[in-house]
């Protein structure tokens, strides 16, 4: 058999194999008490510990004491005078108190001690390897008398097994929290970042944090619409008929900033713990938490960018003093909350920025693009693409971008853009696009540059719109224009009757009449040579003249493009008035001209400015038909502002224009004519506007209507390069 | 070509048939005036011209004039006022009408005013000068 040391030692073996197998920490202090007491006759020993607070004692191990002295020392503070072992822990050394009932120490737990039958109490605090207190271990006897050397010895053994189990338990305590609290955060990360809304996300922080932590009920307050107060949000955890009461108390409330648990976070941006509601002043929810026998409470903000998003409440079934690991651990998950949301919220913003660019794209029909030159990368819209001719998979850069503009225009869309990127300005640019079809669009592109807060380019930004209907619809009108304008001019030529023939016949009389005198000469036998080669050459004037007569009308009523050149508008007028001075004639009237010879030239279409003329003479002619032949009178004058524009006017003494609204002649099928159409004059308006000037028409104050047009003077670099 | 003549045209018969300053000639374009000239000239007919109305009509208040042709369209006053001036005077000039550009009605008021012969330019020189021709026989065949 083994000697009674060497069953000791196996004893201590034992203890330490269990702590080795993490055994419950109760039974292994329990064996080691078991150990100790088997050591020594008569000695009753036990073990307290101290509690996370550090202010109170613990039941740990006294299976040897009787339980009512257990269940009265269990909790009780430690203190300079608090028996044998509340003393020791307190103040950190060995407590010999050989008798109980005379040392001061002892003096609230003498009539227990006496009921227990204990006399001596030796006690020695549980020191950590950093020295801190862990507990106590105590040998009880039931004479008075101190410690000898055995029972020392045997104390030294059983702290420092004790201290060993007691480390290591509290050590694998703190890793499985630690674990725990870590597999919370992992496991209410992932699911928060599942969540699909702030609501759901909120529950599972409730639901979770409640599971893991044991507290009772949570819930989640958020600020109302119009920020004023908080109100209940959905999201809570803890259904029980109690709860659900509290609930309801809950929701009937909203909280003002300050006001309540949730209030005072939502101001503070920071947990507040609160032991026990019910005595807490500032809690209106006193009397539900009452009922519902609800005490202890956390509430921590969720915050997004420094604003408070939600605030989140737990409530506990009984007091509690503030545990710091615990809120720093629902701390931690509501910063993962937080950071989800926002990072949702970021998401958010995106898609919606870029649901709203593009559905405003979309609609009004634009490609959208954005350069990044730093990258030499490019996005597009997909109207962009489609636009632009480009694959949907295919990446883009600006070269590609800018491959699609028409040859012609290519290098001045890349000097716009070159130039908005050096000065981060504004961009705009009309061109053509060639697609690879072949197919041509004409496209506006404008842009702009976005910078960095440092001012360094970032990228260029712009939206591209497909003009082409619209540049279609406009040749459409120039073409129409240009067509009216034509049957204008074939209208004012059979207006022009008169002129025209006579014009013709005239030179062709004179040749006819030549050609026969000729002829009866030679038949005749005798002819001066003189007289012949006056015939010959009057013959050629004259048919000269007829060209030239036939080339006005022609150029007239030809239908081709109206190329512009500097011109004096007094030839113009000068050679008008020779093609409808038959008119003029036959119509019994007189036109007299008082023209600036200084009039600047100007840079119109020939044809055009004399289609304005013959149309504005025609309608003076018209306008002095049924006066009496000395009153058919037409002034056509010519004069100069600075020289930076030239004027004319064509005036009649006629009844003049309507007294209301003179200018309405120039609208469209407005005719004072029986036979007009009431095109002419806003065809004369569309050619005068067309070369940047303005008409105007008035009622002169001595009668008769003045008609005026003025164009600015032709540039004077082009006027030398002309002369 | 009526017995009326007066005693201006029996003067009138005392000179050549192709006596120069028989024929008047009326017309504002000088190229037409002249080819005119050259016209009655080729067939021995003397002609005188005016490229103003204004100096015509001076020239007849001091002369009597067998026959004028007369151009409708001219600046001051036309062919066929002057006809119904001649007329007013009366004058028994013998008027041939010519015009470039006919109004609608220019033909029938100069033949109801008595013009030998209406023309419109341009016109064939046989028949021109076959009216002028008869124009000049009515005023000898007095």
């Amino acid at each position: 058999m083994s000697t009674p040391e060497e069953s000791f030692y196996a004893g201590q073996s034992r203890v330490l194999e269990m702590v080795a197998a993490s055994t419950p920490l109760p039974e292994i202090l329990t064996n080691l008490v078991l150990l100790m007491e088997a050591q020594a006759e008569g000695m009753l020993c036990s073990i307290l510990l101290l509690s996370t607070d550090g202010q109170h004692v613990e039941h740990a191990a006294a299976p040897s004491l009787p339980p009512t002295y257990v269940k009265a020392v269990n909790g009780a503070s430690i203190g300079p005078r608090n028996g044998s072992c509340g003393t020791a822990m307190y103040l950190k050394k060995p407590v010999v108190v050989t008798d109980v009932m005379t040392d001061p120490l002892w003096a609230d737990y003498r009539p227990l001690a006496r009921t227990c039958g204990l006399r001596a109490c030796w006690s020695t605090p549980i020191l950590s390897p950093q020295r801190d207190v862990l507990g106590s271990f105590a040998m009880y006897r039931q004479e008075q008398r101190g410690p000898n050397a055995y029972e020392q010895r045997l104390t030294e053994v059983a702290t420092h097994i004790a201290g060993i189990a007691i480390g290591r338990t509290r050590a694998q305590e703190t890793l499985r929290q630690s674990e725990e609290q870590l597999s919370l955060l992992q496991s209410i990360t992932m699911e928060v970042a599942t969540a699909t809304n702030l609501s759901s996300a909120l529950e599972v922080v409730l639901r979770r944090v409640c599971e893991k932590t044991g507290w009772t009920f949570g819930q989640s307050w958020l600020p109302r619409w119009d920020g004023m107060v908080l109100e209940v949000g959905p999201a809570w955890t803890g259904a029980s008929g109690e709860m659900a009461k509290f609930r309801i108390a809950s929701k009937a409330r909203t909280l003002p900033p300050g006001e309540g648990l949730p209030g005072r976070v939502w101001t503070s941006k920071r947990a507040v713990w609160v032991e026990d509601v019910t005595r807490d002043p500032n809690f209106p929810r006193t009397r539900a938490a009452t009922e519902a026998g609800l005490k202890a409470a956390l509430a921590i903000p969720i915050l997004a960018r420094d604003e408070v998003m939600a605030v989140i409440e737990f409530f506990l079934h009984e007091p509690r003093q503030e545990d710091e690991r615990l809120v720093r651990v629902i701390t931690a998950v509501a910063a993962q909350l937080s950071l989800a949301i926002e990072r949702k919220r970021a998401e958010e913003e995106l898609r919606e920025r870029e649901a709203r660019i593009s559905l405003a794209a979309e609609s009004a029909d634009l490609a959208f693009w954005v350069i990044y030159p730093e990258r030499n990368t490019a996005w597009m819209s997909d109207r962009g693409r489609a636009m632009y001719g480009f694959d949907a998979a295919i990446p883009l850069n600006r070269e590609l971008i800018c491959s699609r503009v028409h040859p012609d225009e290519r290098d001045a869309v890349h000097k716009a853009f070159d130039r908005a990127c050096a000065s981060h300005e504004t961009f705009e640019s009309e061109h053509r696009l060639v697609l690879p079809y072949g197919k041509t669009r004409w496209v506006i592109v404008r842009g702009r540059c976005l910078l960095d807060e440092k001012g360094a380019l970032l990228e260029l930004i712009g939206v591209t719109i497909d003009i082409s209907a619209q540049k279609e619809s406009n040749m459409q009108l120039q073409i129409q224009r240009e067509e009216m304008a034509h049957l204008n001019r074939v209208a004012l030529m059979g207006e022009m009757t008169a002129s025209v023939a006579h014009e013709l016949n005239q030179p062709l009389t004179a040749i006819a009449n030549n050609a026969s005198a000729a002829r009866r000469f030679l038949e005749r036998g005798h002819i001066d040579p003189t007289l012949l080669k006056q015939l010959l050459q009057d013959m050629v004037a004259d048919s000269q003249r007829a060209g030239e007569v036939i080339r006005g009308i022609r150029s007239l009523v030809r239908k081709d493009k109206s190329v512009r050149s500097q011109l004096n508008l007094n030839a113009v007028i000068a050679d008008t008035l020779r093609l409808v001075g038959s008119d003029v004639l036959m119509r019994e009237s007189v036109v007299t001209t008082e023209l600036d010879h200084n009039l600047p030239p100007v840079e119109a279409a020939p044809v055009q400015m004399q289609q304005v003329l013959l149309n504005l003479i025609m309608n003076a002619l018209d306008a002095v038909d049924s006066l009496p032949p000395s009153q058919r009178r037409i002034i056509i004058s010519t004069r100069s502002e600075l020289g930076l524009t030239a004027e004319v006017s064509v005036r009649d003494f006629g009844y003049g224009l309507p007294k209301d609204c003179p200018e309405k002649v120039f609208d469209h099928f407005f005719s004072t004519k029986q036979a007009g159409m009431g095109m002419g004059l806003t065809i004369v308006r569309s050619i005068i506007e067309t070369h940047g000037g303005k008409i105007s028409a008035e009622n002169a104050s001595d009668g008769g209507a003045r008609f005026s047009f003025r164009l600015p003077a032709a540039r004077k670099d082009r006027q030398s390069q002309a002369a | 070509m009526s017995g009326e003549a007066g005693q201006k045209t029996h003067s009138m018969r005392s000179e050549k048939p192709a006596a120069s300053h028989v024929v008047c000639l009326v017309e504002d374009d000088p190229l037409v005036l002249n080819s005119l000239r050259h016209l009655l000239a080729s067939d021995g007919i003397a002609a005188r011209s005016f490229d103003k109305v204004e100096t015509f009509l001076a020239h007849i208040e001091v002369q009597q004039v067998g026959v004028v042709v007369l151009d409708i369209w001219m600046a001051g006053m036309t062919g066929l006022e002057v006809q119904a001036h001649l007329s007013s005077m009366c004058y028994q000039t013998r008027v041939i009408i010519m015009t470039g550009s006919e109004g609608p009605d220019d033909e029938r008021i100069a033949m109801q005013a008595g013009a030998i012969a209406f023309f419109k330019k341009p016109f064939d020189d046989e028949q021109f000068l076959a009216a002028v021709h008869e124009a000049l026989r009515g005023i000898y065949s007095k």
